[in-house]
């Protein structure tokens, strides 16, 4: 399944992210997991969040309304997410005929949002 | 030119003038007889370059100095606000480099873990007026687009936080993140 709307997400154990933008961000303390420490990061430019491995047990820990299943995907302009553990490498691979693109995986529990659709869907809305 | 003679007849100075100038460096203001004090600034202007028409403006020292407190004011208050976000990305930048230290095999995760504790923050509630204050100053100054999730680590505040004080900003472009 592929999700494209604002605010759509996915959860998993282990989480596959394609960009050509790769923005970390500084760690921080989640109120909403009892303020462990998670390592956030942006995608940007038509990134890519794509589950690799599920959740065990397949149960959110995050956000309810989050698609859980191995090779659900959410594309987006932006994507935020955060992992419970660092993002360990950053391998940059051809990704289209002319682009390349960041490709990385999480380790642990990870959670991805869109925080801004791609260009083509906002500028569908907007006609 | 007497300063005397200058403000004399001015139509926004109504007391009769009473006093003196007495050359010397500084000059020196002597009353001659009882008046009202006054502290005012005179502001002496000459426009043209064939005729000597002299313009003569009056305000109260005390209206003109609360005019320079505000400006100040304003001015202290914007240069916190940048200076605040000057070390929150200079703390990304220091951040990003222990990443890639990481990234490159020179530190372990573990290592990596233990000093990226330095840079954690934990999220806070903001008042979104104070808020509104910051993001109007930084858009202001810099011109450019931030996404909420950006601002939010910048000034170390929760993403809803920033999502309500952006629909205050109606000209400014974002997209909230609904989780």
């Amino acid at each position: 399944m592929v999700l494209t709307k604002i605010g759509s997400s996915i959860e998993g154990k282990k989480l596959a992210f394609q960009c050509r933008k790769f923005y970390l961000q500084r760690p921080y303390k989640e109120e909403r997991l009892d303020n462990i420490i998670v390592y956030p990061v942006r995608l940007s430019i038509f990134g890519i969040a794509i589950i690799d491995i599920e959740l065990n047990p397949k149960v959110f820990f995050f956000n309810e309304s989050s698609a859980l299943n191995e090779g659900d995907e959410i594309r987006g302009e932006a994507i935020q997410a955060f992992s419970i553990k660092p993002i360990p490498d950053k391998n940059v691979k051809p990704a289209t005929g002319k682009h390349k693109a960041n490709f990385s995986y999480s380790k642990d529990k990870t959670y991805a949002v869109i925080e801004i659709p791609i260009r083509h869907i906002l500028e569908k809305k907007d006609t | 030119m007497y300063f005397k003679e200058l403000i004399s007849g001015h139509p926004s100075y109504s007391q009769p003038i009473d006093f003196e100038v007495i050359k010397s460096n500084p000059p020196i203001i002597q009353k001659t007889t009882n008046f009202t004090p006054f502290d005012i600034i005179v502001r002496v202007a000459s426009t043209s370059t064939s005729s000597l028409n002299i313009n003569i403006d009056l305000t109260q020292t005390e209206t003109f100095r609360s005019s320079i407190k505000k400006i100040c004011a304003k001015f202290e208050n914007d240069i916190k606000i940048l200076a605040y976000v000057v070390k929150s990305q200079r703390k990304l930048i220091e951040y990003n480099a222990i990443y890639n230290a990481y990234l490159i095999g020179q530190i372990s995760e573990e290592e990596f873990i233990k000093e990226s504790e330095n840079y954690v923050y934990s999220p806070q509630s903001i008042n979104i007026k104070i808020l509104l204050n910051k993001l109007e100053c930084l858009f202001k100054y810099t011109g450019s687009d931030f996404s909420s999730s950006e601002l939010a680590e910048i000034f170390q505040c929760k993403q809803e936080n920033i999502e309500e004080t952006l629909k205050q900003l109606p000209k400014i472009k974002f997209a909230p993140t609904i989780i």
